[in-house]
């Protein structure tokens, strides 16, 4: 009787990678999250009365326009990375600035928020900064997270992982880049500007 | 549309169907009804046609 377990299954490689569906279902959770708040932020704001409410420090919409900027050109350099992986030249230098730029973002955004908090704006001083804060910070919080993605990436690049093992792991960060990079132009005009 | 017929108290529940709301209110509401409607329905449409596309593709 033959009681070896020799035989592996090999699993045919499907079109979709494991990674990329998680990731897509995780994002498709994360729009449904945000568009809950925008939701929220609309129906309160559309109240009658003066909005943002009055007496509320100035929100640092030029410093956040370039910060803006600074998030959408890491969205940039994070794609013709990923299109040099796929053209298996791969340049780790773009994922590096990627990272370095999504980093100074969270440093810029950080700084603003202390500024606005010594200024008494606050989750609590009125409507407007519940809101603010919440969306602002969940939005941050969700670049964060990518930032850590980002530095995954970035050590197996650096260790030398396979072009096979390192292919679902750029696919999957790589849209979560582009995903937190794009909702964040929408999230700007809303709260700074709208 | 049963239940409504049947309870007619239940439609009570909507929040913008209360007197004190502005038209802009009114707006807003309808405007985010719709987009919280239709955003999983045209996502996930659009998501099932690129799975069915890519699983196509790779077939043949």
């Amino acid at each position: 009787m033959d009681t070896s377990f020799n035989h592996t299954v090999t699993r045919k490689p499907t079109p979709i990678s494991d990674a990329v569906m998680g990731m897509i279902f995780v994002l498709c959770t994360v729009a449904m999250f945000f568009s809950g708040l925008i939701s929220a932020y609309i129906v309160n704001s559309s109240a009658p009365g003066v909005w943002p409410p009055l007496n509320q420090p100035r929100l640092p919409v030029e410093v956040t326009f370039f910060n803006t900027l600074l998030l959408v050109t890491s969205a940039v350099f994070m794609g013709r990375f990923v299109a040099s992986f796929r053209a298996e030249k791969m340049r780790h230098r773009l994922l590096k600035i990627s990272l370095i730029l999504g980093t100074v973002f969270l440093l810029v955004q950080g700084t603003e928020w202390v500024k606005l908090v010594r200024f008494g704006f606050t989750s609590t001083s009125s409507l407007f900064g519940s809101f603010f804060y919440l969306i602002v910070g969940a939005h941050a919080l969700h670049v964060l997270a990518g930032a850590g993605m980002l530095i995954y990436l970035n050590h197996s690049v650096r260790v030398g992982v396979s072009s096979e093992m390192l292919k679902p792991k750029v696919d999957a960060i790589s849209l979560y880049w582009f995903f937190v990079c794009a909702i964040w132009p929408l999230l700007y005009w809303l709260v700074y500007i709208h | 549309m049963a239940a409504i017929l049947a309870f007619p108290e239940i439609t009570d529940a909507c929040p913008m169907c209360q007197p004190g709301f502005t038209k802009d209110q009114v707006s807003a509401y309808k405007g985010i009804t719709l987009l919280l409607a239709l955003l999983p329905i045209v996502g996930g449409t659009a998501l099932f046609l690129w799975i069915f596309k890519k699983y196509k593709g790779a077939g043949s």
